[in-house]
């Protein structure tokens, strides 16, 4: 496991510093990515503007979800980035490499094309979640901290399964992940509102087969104190973190299986 | 510049293109499902909002519901993100050859992007609005005889947004890439064509804005033909809008080729 870690983060240096070399390309490709936030925010703000309220959640608490999200994918998207080539070395034959270096496959391919740049997006996220926990008058102790922070740990965690199950299913579709990926990004979507807003089979799916609505609602719920509509029980405001590492243990099961079962393209 | 229109040529660019696109058949059904996915999610929120709601901005809930079917069924009609391949042209030194055919490389490039266009409006557009209906989240238009200017509306939108992306691309000739470009572009087209929020929703000082930008010309216009909610003026405020913009943005490429044409220095040896 430490042998592993190690080399995780040696090969992520090496592929950073590869990219350093594009850098004004990043710059504007960080700008575009704050004007994404910004037209984003716009959108919810004119929602607002003109609905008032949203299934009784207010402007800033949308926002704090807004921030959640975007933290919780970037990261995810981060650590992912290598699971993207998948398709792409399946299709050529170079999975094979990775499967006979004397390394876990999944440690070796993660950090290929880490994409730095990103944490631009990280940035937009934090400010946002910030903002709007301040306009919301929520006074972060450590009660509320803890549940913040568990909430994009869990968040981050489901979508982080969600991109190794996506890029498993490539093994035998040789295609891109397209197909899952309507959830993987269908799921950010969702749980940039209150999952109790939408009609109950969306909502069923984002709760319990996709547990991205699960992570990120009911801790929200209980940091903003809010009335709770669904009538859930209670527990499951507080096993988020334990929903995600499940969620990801079944990911991690899935492409181990994979694994056993990829058979190498080509005669 | 534009002395020789070939047109038997130009539509064999465009039969071509469309046949290589029906070899993605599956491809074409995860999108067709991604739309979706996003559809219901998006129509979802509305939903919640419109609680207790009759009638918002001049929209009842069905409004708002075909408002965005329709702008989910123009998604791959009118290109807005990801690559057309004329930057890869540029980086690849590919588009000196590109550039020596005997016709405009820029009508060309119509030619194949009209191909793709017919390939998207059969197996894309057409299905999200009969599937979009079945699930109750189209009504019909307000008025059939509409519905040619509706098909013009779609078809000046997807030049519209051609252009646009082709004058981001040739930026290639300057810059060693356009990818952050494209993306500050893929924000300003999601907000102002109206593909995240309706317009209809917009304050008077967000739509003085959109008004002068050429991105509402794209998804919104043809919306609004199809619900006819604004007055005949209106319509032909954005009819007159549209033909103006796809001639201006034309013109600019056409212009753009013929300078980044001179300035082309080709990498390697």
């Amino acid at each position: 496991m430490r042998e592993n870690i190690s080399i995780y983060f040696t090969l992520l240096k090496a592929y950073t510093l590869g990219q350093m070399s594009y850098r004004s390309s990043y710059l504007y490709e960080m700008l575009g990515m704050a004007i994404l936030t910004l037209v984003n925010i716009c959108g919810i703000y004119i929602i607002f503007e003109t609905f008032e309220s949203v299934g009784g959640w207010s402007f800033w608490e949308v926002v704090y979800l807004y921030g959640l999200t975007t933290i919780a994918m970037g990261i995810a998207q981060l650590l992912a980035s290598g699971l993207n080539h998948i398709p792409e070395f399946v299709r050529t034959g170079d999975f094979d490499r990775y499967l006979i270096r004397p390394i876990s496959p999944l440690v070796h391919i993660l950090p290929y094309s880490f994409a730095l740049h990103r944490v631009g997006r990280l940035i937009q996220g934090v400010i946002a979640l910030v903002v709007s926990l301040y306009m919301r008058g929520i006074d972060p102790g450590g009660f509320e901290l803890w549940i913040i922070c568990s909430t994009l740990f869990s968040l981050m965690i489901v979508y982080f399964a969600l991109f190794l199950i996506g890029a498993t299913f490539t093994f035998w579709t040789i295609q891109s992940a397209e197909l899952f990926n309507a959830f993987t990004y269908g799921g950010m979507e969702m749980s940039k509102y209150p999952v109790s807003i939408y009609q109950p089979w969306l909502r069923n799916i984002f709760l319990f087969i996709i547990p991205v609505g699960f992570v990120s609602y009911y801790p929200t719920v209980i940091l903003f104190n809010k009335h709770e509509p669904l009538n859930s029980p209670e527990f499951f405001q507080y096993i988020t973190p334990l929903v995600a590492l499940c969620f990801l243990a079944a990911a991690l099961k899935f492409w181990k299986f994979g694994i056993k079962h990829y058979q190498s393209t080509g005669s | 510049m534009l002395n020789n229109l070939n047109f038997p040529a130009l539509l064999a660019f465009a039969k071509t293109s469309y046949k290589k696109q029906l070899a993605y058949r599956i491809a074409n059904w995860s999108g067709l499902f991604t739309n979706f996915v996003f559809l219901f999610i998006r129509a979802g929120v509305f939903i919640a909002c419109y609680e207790n709601r009759d009638v918002v901005a001049g929209l009842a809930i069905i409004d708002t519901l075909t408002y965005l079917t329709l702008t989910q069924s123009f998604f791959t009609l009118m290109p807005h993100l990801g690559s057309m391949g004329l930057s890869e042209h540029i980086i690849s030194g590919q588009i000196a050859i590109e550039l020596n055919r005997p016709l405009n490389f820029y009508l060309i490039y119509m030619a194949k992007r009209v191909g793709i266009f017919f390939y998207y409006f059969m197996f894309r557009f057409f299905p999200i609005l009969i599937i979009g209906s079945l699930f109750g989240l189209l009504r019909l238009p307000t008025s059939f005889l509409s519905m040619p200017l509706f098909f013009l509306s779609i078809f000046l939108g997807f030049w519209i947004a051609v252009s646009i992306m082709f004058l981001i691309e040739s930026t290639a000739f300057w810059f060693d890439s356009d990818r952050g470009l494209k993306v500050c572009m893929y924000g300003f087209f999601t907000f102002f064509s109206g593909l995240l929020i309706p317009l209809n929703y917009f304050p008077a000082w967000i739509l003085k804005i959109t008004k002068i930008l050429p991105f509402a010309y794209t998804f919104n216009a043809p919306s609004q033909i199809y619900l006819g909610i604004q007055t005949n003026q209106e319509l032909l405020h954005n009819f007159i809008g549209q033909i103006l913009w796809a001639v201006v943005l034309t013109a600019s490429c056409l212009k753009i080729l013929s300078i980044g044409d001179k300035k082309v220095v080709l990498h390697g040896g």
